[in-house]
């Protein structure tokens, strides 16, 4: 968990919230914060995109204010990084279809009541928690974003056809599933099986 | 070339999108067809088949086919597009290839899942131009229903779909067809009627798209009326007002509606461009006798007359292009329906209006399809656009109400001659019983007839009176009931918010009491819900009150009323060092519920006190009004430290408070804003007029002198 952001939007939590409590101790090498605002809570996240991070977001702010949905939305334009949990108080049937549809469709990874037991979005964001350290694209963009422009931009790989990819290009494909993408992501699995059954010790144990 | 299942496709995607996206989402065969229908728009084609064999009774040879010549599709294309969930989002340009310049209208990921809905097998059949071959890719929805049963886990993405290739019979032809065989439902006649009337939404039938796009309806057992029957939108018939208005591109001058008070006539007026761009629109009223007319001539049609549907570059925009059956259910993204009650008896709804909007591509780049399709980007300009829209409804609402005053002025014009014509009668009876004595019993026969005639209007009039009377206290109570609903929903919403802190909080006793190192936390956590039970507890006070007061209306004296309110603060505002002012107008009588005004004004009483505290001294408290012809508006205002304008807009909303110390659970204002509403007043935050700082409320009210 580390280099971790757990971040709540929403405007009825503040820092002394039980779940805010909750949070720390169960995670206590993560950065958590709450942002009352949607607005800035998308800046925040924008701005540590670069971090492994995960959002608990409410459905619902206060008049003239943007939606969690909007906000969903506008994280999805930029990452699909980011791990998503809805959280709200409204009763689900009340939720138009067509946002549902769109939580699916930008993988929010869960939509919770937010009179659910602390216990439960803890679970939620420890499987997101989870998640987020064994995917193949996440801990591959970790290691690009910590290089330079020029070496993300670099030729990285030629295929038997002549095309090339860049890392990022390496990336893209992957989250797109292409063929190329799913055959890379298969690759990279098992040269790290490879790697950890040659009896050398060369994955370090974190 | 031909060689049947040698090859497979496999989906990109699991069990539970397709159950999402398939089954929940197409809960109908109209919509499952419709987007099909949108998507070989998108493919660029002018003509599409829709075509029924067999399908009005249980038959293994039933099938349903839709037929374009649009772009087709190769290998790849259905590999990499049509069998990955969702490429639409992830599409890069918006706009199909020239000359079609069409914005792309079908949700891809729908279309494809909609078939499902039609029939368990499928063969789509497509072509690029000037290819040999035809694509042949057979898909049976059987195999994945018996996936899902299986016990172990079993992917979506490993059940093979066989496609092969066979000789094309025409090389220059193109277009791709979706033939879906063992139809799933019955398609009676009755069906297809009703899918041919969702399809003529998709062209304007003003300004169609161009190049064309015709679509065509075939049934092999009813081809007396569908016979490739051309889908052409009806013409409106029955509307007893019919206007449009256009815009002048030199003089950059739109048209507007417009209802003259003077000739209660609709004109037509101009002004410059609004933010949106310039539009074409046409509207459709349906007064009463019309409508009455309308619903009889479409007794058993769904669509009792459709609102309003904007039409770009001549192709229905996405928001409205679905089928729903249900009323509630269909989204009403104007919003004409949603606030209805704010005029509930002279505004117009979708029920009465057809109204056409066109917008293009280049006059309205403003007007931005959101990302998920389902609306418009809410800016500025799509903001002014529906007010827009709005404008011109209420145009019609004019004549509505204007036409309402009308027939009841008719109604006992008539009652009232009837009344006069009789005694008229008897008098004249009278003069003749004189004159001819000799008829004299069989006139007063008559005249006791005539009598009870009169008698009988008479008490028809009376009647009519205490009608109308009952009618407008009933307004009233509709009124006060209909602003709950609004009011219901936010309470919940504030409700579970509030149980969902306290809930957290306990559950953390529950898990970690009594350990010592979160002692501040258990001490701060008792306290929190503590408040937090005080809020419940006001707003289920409030509840009450709405459940038990009384709802009636009656006639008030306003100033009285004030004045009173305002002593029974006198102490308190001594106290405070309060100066309070009123200066409300001679006497008026307005027509409301006691409770809810006494409501209104303590609570900006209140709220002021709150505000004023601040203030070392020189408090003031006041409140004046203005009489309109038909609104009395009220200022109350305050010297206290005032809103700023970061808070105006959040002011009315339920929980808001910025005076928690001070016991505020932020329902005060909230219930001023409800009761306002309730009596079908506005109220809203104008600048303050005492300076440097303090609040104004501008509060008005409807009134009859």
């Amino acid at each position: 968990m580390n280099n971790t952001e757990i971040v709540i939007i929403d405007d009825s939590f503040d820092m002394f919230d039980p779940l805010v409590v909750e949070l720390r101790e169960h995670f206590p090498a993560a950065n958590v914060t709450v942002i009352n605002n949607p607005d800035e809570g998308l800046k925040f996240v924008l701005a540590n995109l670069s971090k492994k991070i995960i959002v608990l977001l409410d459905y619902n702010f206060k008049t003239g204010q943007p939606k969690g949905h909007d906000i969903l939305l506008k994280i999805r334009e930029v990452t699909s990084l980011v791990y998503v949990i809805i959280m709200t108080a409204k009763q689900f049937s009340t939720i138009p279809h067509t946002e549902l549809v769109d939580f699916v469709n930008n993988d929010a990874l869960a939509v919770v009541q937010n009179t659910a037991d602390t216990a439960e979005i803890l679970k939620l964001v420890s499987k997101a928690a989870q998640q987020l350290s064994v995917r193949v694209d996440c801990v591959l963009e970790q290691w690009i974003s910590n290089h330079s422009e020029d070496k993300q931009n670099e030729p990285y790989l030629t295929t038997s056809t002549g095309e090339t990819y860049t890392l990022k290009d390496i990336l893209k494909e992957i989250r797109k599933q292409s063929d190329f993408g799913k055959k890379m992501e298969r690759n990279i699995i098992m040269l790290a099986i490879d790697l950890l059954t040659r009896g050398k010790k060369q994955v370090s144990n974190d | 070339m031909d060689n049947p299942g040698k090859n497979t496709l496999k989906w990109r995607f699991d069990v539970s999108t397709f159950r999402l996206i398939g089954r929940e989402l197409i809960t109908d065969r109209i919509t499952a067809l419709f987007e099909l229908v949108k998507n070989c728009y998108d493919a660029n084609a002018q003509n599409v088949h829709v075509e029924f064999h067999n399908v009005g009774t249980k038959n293994p040879n039933s099938k349903i086919i839709i037929r374009d010549d649009g772009l087709g599709m190769t290998l790849s294309d259905i590999k990499d597009k049509w069998m990955v969930v969702g490429t639409a989002s992830k599409r890069k340009e918006k706009i199909s290839p020239a000359p079609y310049n069409r914005r792309y209208v079908g949700e891809k990921g729908i279309g494809r899942f909609a078939v499902d809905k039609l029939g368990a097998k499928i063969l789509i059949k497509t072509k690029k131009e000037n290819e040999p071959n035809d694509l042949n890719v057979h898909i049976n929805w059987d195999m994945y229903e018996q996936l899902e049963k299986q016990s172990q886990l079993a992917l979506f993405t490993d059940v093979e779909n066989t496609y092969h290739y066979t000789k094309s019979e025409q090389p220059s032809a193109k277009g791709t067809s979706i033939e879906i065989s063992n139809v799933k439902e019955i398609w009676t006649q009755k069906d297809i009627q009703k899918l041919y009337r969702e399809l003529t939404k998709i062209v304007s039938p003003y300004f169609p798209p161009k190049p064309p796009f015709d679509i065509f309806v075939y049934s092999n057992e009813h081809s007396d009326e569908f016979n490739n029957k051309k889908v052409v939108a009806d013409v409106v018939d029955y509307a007893s007002h019919n206007e449009s208005i256009i815009f002048n591109a030199e003089t950059k001058q739109q048209e507007y509606l417009f209802f003259n008070q003077e000739t209660k006539e609709i004109e037509k007026r101009t002004t410059d461009y609004k933010s949106f761009g310039p539009i074409k629109m046409q509207l459709y009223y349906f007064n009463r006798d019309a409508k009455a007319k309308y619903n009889s001539v479409y007794k058993d049609a769904d669509l009792k007359i459709d609102g309003v549907k904007i039409y770009r570059d001549g192709l229905i925009t996405t928001p409205f292009a679905e089928f729903e059956d249900k009323r509630e259910n269909k989204r009403d993204i104007l919003g004409i329906d949603k606030k209805l009650w704010h005029g509930v008896f002279d505004k117009v709804s979708t029920r009465e209006i057809i109204g056409i909007v066109e917008i293009t591509k280049e006059n309205n780049p403003q007007i931005i399809d959101a990302t998920n399709r389902q609306n418009f980007v809410e800016n500025k300009e799509y903001s002014d656009l529906k007010d827009f829209i709005i404008e011109q409804l209420n145009v019609f609402a004019e004549v509505k109400k204007y036409e309402r005053v009308e027939r009841k002025k008719l109604v006992d014009d008539n009652l009232q001659s009837a009344a006069e014509d009789t005694t008229d009668f008897i008098k004249e009876l009278d003069k003749l019983a004189n004159e001819n004595p000799q008829i004299r019993p069989q006139i007063e026969q008559v005249k006791s007839k005539a009598k009870k005639v009169k008698q009988s209007v008479s008490a028809g009039i009376k009647e009519k009176k205490k009608d109308e009377k009952e009618q407008a206290r009933r307004e009233n109570i509709y009124w006060s009931l209909m602003s709950l609903q609004d009011y219901a929903a936010h309470v919940a919403h504030a409700v579970r918010t509030s149980l969902g802190k306290i809930k957290r909080k306990a559950e953390f006793f529950k898990d970690r009491y009594p350990d010592p190192k979160f002692e501040d936390y258990f001490k701060q956590y008792a306290i929190d819900i503590y408040s937090e039970m005080g809020r419940l507890n006001k707003a289920v006070d409030f509840m009450l009150s709405y459940a038990g007061a009384d709802i009636e209306f009656e006639d008030i004296d306003f100033k009285g009323l004030i004045t009173n309110l305002f002593n029974e603060y006198a102490y308190r505002f001594s106290q405070e060092n309060v100066t309070s002012q009123i200066d409300i107008g001679k006497n008026c009588l307005i027509n409301c519920n006691r409770k809810f005004i006494e409501d209104i004004f303590e609570n900006l009483i209140d709220n002021s006190l709150k505000a004023l505290k601040s203030n070392k001294d020189d408090r003031i408290i006041k409140c004046t009004s203005e009489l309109g012809d038909d609104k009395i508006v009220i200022f109350f205002s305050d010297n206290g430290h005032g809103i700023s304008d970061d808070e105006k807009a959040k002011i009315f909303d339920i929980f808001h408070t910025t005076t928690t110390s001070q016991g505020g659970a932020g329902l005060g204002l909230y219930i001023v804003k409800t009761r306002v509403e309730a009596l079908k007043g506005e109220i809203e935050v104008v600048k303050n007029e005492f300076q440097p700082h303090g609040v104004t409320f501008k509060i008005t009210f409807p009134f009859k002198k």
